[in-house]
């Protein structure tokens, strides 16, 4: 998950594009070194000390974590629950639609290959 | 004749070992009863080593030979328990002991389970025990023949119960058939208690929302629901509190609309909303470290 995630906000870092999380862990000090740790450079809403029972994701009727949503340049709500290919397929043509052409690759995760 | 013999001695161990029972103190029976307490510890004991052994497990190999022995641990004892079921099915103990073999991943032992499900239930129609055995053999993993016999029986018999509304959450997720939704569509119109009626159309809506042809007619009857059923439980939940985010995905969050927007504080404690990301691409992530 990570590194994926990693991977597309150091690629599309000079575009017209934004990885923002909802997190929802209960501990904010102990998130706060997590996220330094795990070098997790985007930003997050944080859903508050009920954890998965917070208040965004209650309203959001989120019942399973991690859940996406892929929103387009104009706000509209274009793709939910993409992953990993599916992610980058999505954020490609959003990308193409508002006219910037991008090639998502993953190197760090191609060149580790299958154990 | 043997068996015969076995069954009735079984059944004087039961009365000796029923706490409630005002009879039977005769002290004639030299062996100790067994009972379904007794199962239930032996059982809990081997599941406590199994969890031990899963914990520990080095391989996948061994990781799934311990859950085989967790969820095999009444196995056993099958045959010991359904007889006592059979005699006995208002135990207390009958529900629990029967939902593990159900879990069995024995075939041989979730057929017999099943199959003595089926006859306790039908052997006292309108009572608790029938009830409980037909819920779990709906809702458990059983074959599409048996679960189709304990649907119908179930709805002979208890159609017009206040414990339906149970039955109808167990709906929930299942396949949108035509037997399905004409069954849901029944208690939903039928039935003389608001809460089956509330909970009938909280799964029928869910059914039909989980297709895309019939998408529109289930939103339609979860967004009923606040207002015609405002106080109905299920479990432990109100319903119309329970369908409110459902109502605003369906409302806000579905493939198209505008996002609504979010305003909160990062990790740092300092405010944003998602609505400053307007024009660039945006994927939202609902994320934790756990």
């Amino acid at each position: 998950m990570y590194p994926h995630e990693r991977s597309l906000v150091k690629q599309l870092a000079d575009k017209p594009f934004a990885l923002i999380g909802v997190n929802s862990d209960r501990d904010r000090e102990k998130l706060k070194t997590v996220m330094a740790e795990k070098d997790i450079t985007w930003r997050s809403f944080w859903n508050g000390p009920l954890g998965t029972g917070g208040p965004i994701s209650t309203k959001w009727n989120v019942r399973g974590w991690p859940t996406i949503y892929v929103l387009d340049a104009n706000g509209k709500i274009r793709f939910k629950g993409v992953r990993g290919v599916a992610m980058d397929k999505a954020v490609t043509q959003l990308l193409g639609e508002a006219g910037v052409k991008v090639e998502i690759t993953h190197e760090e995760e191609k060149s580790k290959g299958k154990p | 004749m043997n068996r015969l013999k076995y069954q009735l001695s079984i059944a004087v161990m039961i009365t000796l070992g029923s706490l409630t029972s005002l009879i039977g103190q005769d002290e004639k029976e030299k062996e100790d009863p067994k009972t379904l307490v007794e199962f239930s510890k032996t059982i809990s004991e081997l599941q406590a080593t199994a969890l031990k052994e899963y914990r520990s497990a080095a391989t996948p190999d061994t990781k799934n030979a311990a859950l085989v022995k967790y969820y095999g641990a009444a196995d056993g004892l099958v045959d010991d328990i359904l007889k006592i079921v059979q005699e006995n099915p208002q135990d207390r103990m009958a529900g629990r002991l029967l939902q593990q073999l159900n879990m069995s991943r024995n075939p041989s032992v979730v057929a017999k389970t099943q199959s003595t499900m089926l006859e306790v239930a039908k052997a006292d129609l309108k009572g608790d025990a029938s009830f409980d055995m037909l819920m779990m053999l709906i809702s458990g993993n059983s074959k599409p023949m048996v679960k189709s016999e304990a649907q119908d029986l179930l709805l002979e018999n208890f159609g017009d119960s206040e414990k339906m509304a149970g039955f109808a959450m167990t709906m929930t997720r299942a396949p949108a058939s035509d037997s399905n939704q004409s069954m849901l569509r029944n208690l939903m119109e039928k039935s003389s208690h608001d809460s089956v009626r509330g909970a009938a159309t909280y799964a029928l809506g869910k059914m039909l929302a989980s297709s895309e042809k019939t998408k529109e007619e289930g939103f339609k009857l979860i967004k009923s629901i606040p207002e015609k059923f405002p106080n109905v439980t299920v479990g432990r939940n109100n319903l119309a509190k329970m369908v409110e985010g459902e109502i605003f995905e369906m409302e806000n969050l579905q493939i198209g609309m505008d996002v609504p927007d979010i305003v909160g504080e990062d990790v740092d404690g300092v405010e944003f909303k998602l609505s400053d990301y307007k024009g660039k691409v945006v994927v939202i992530d609902f994320w934790g470290d756990w």
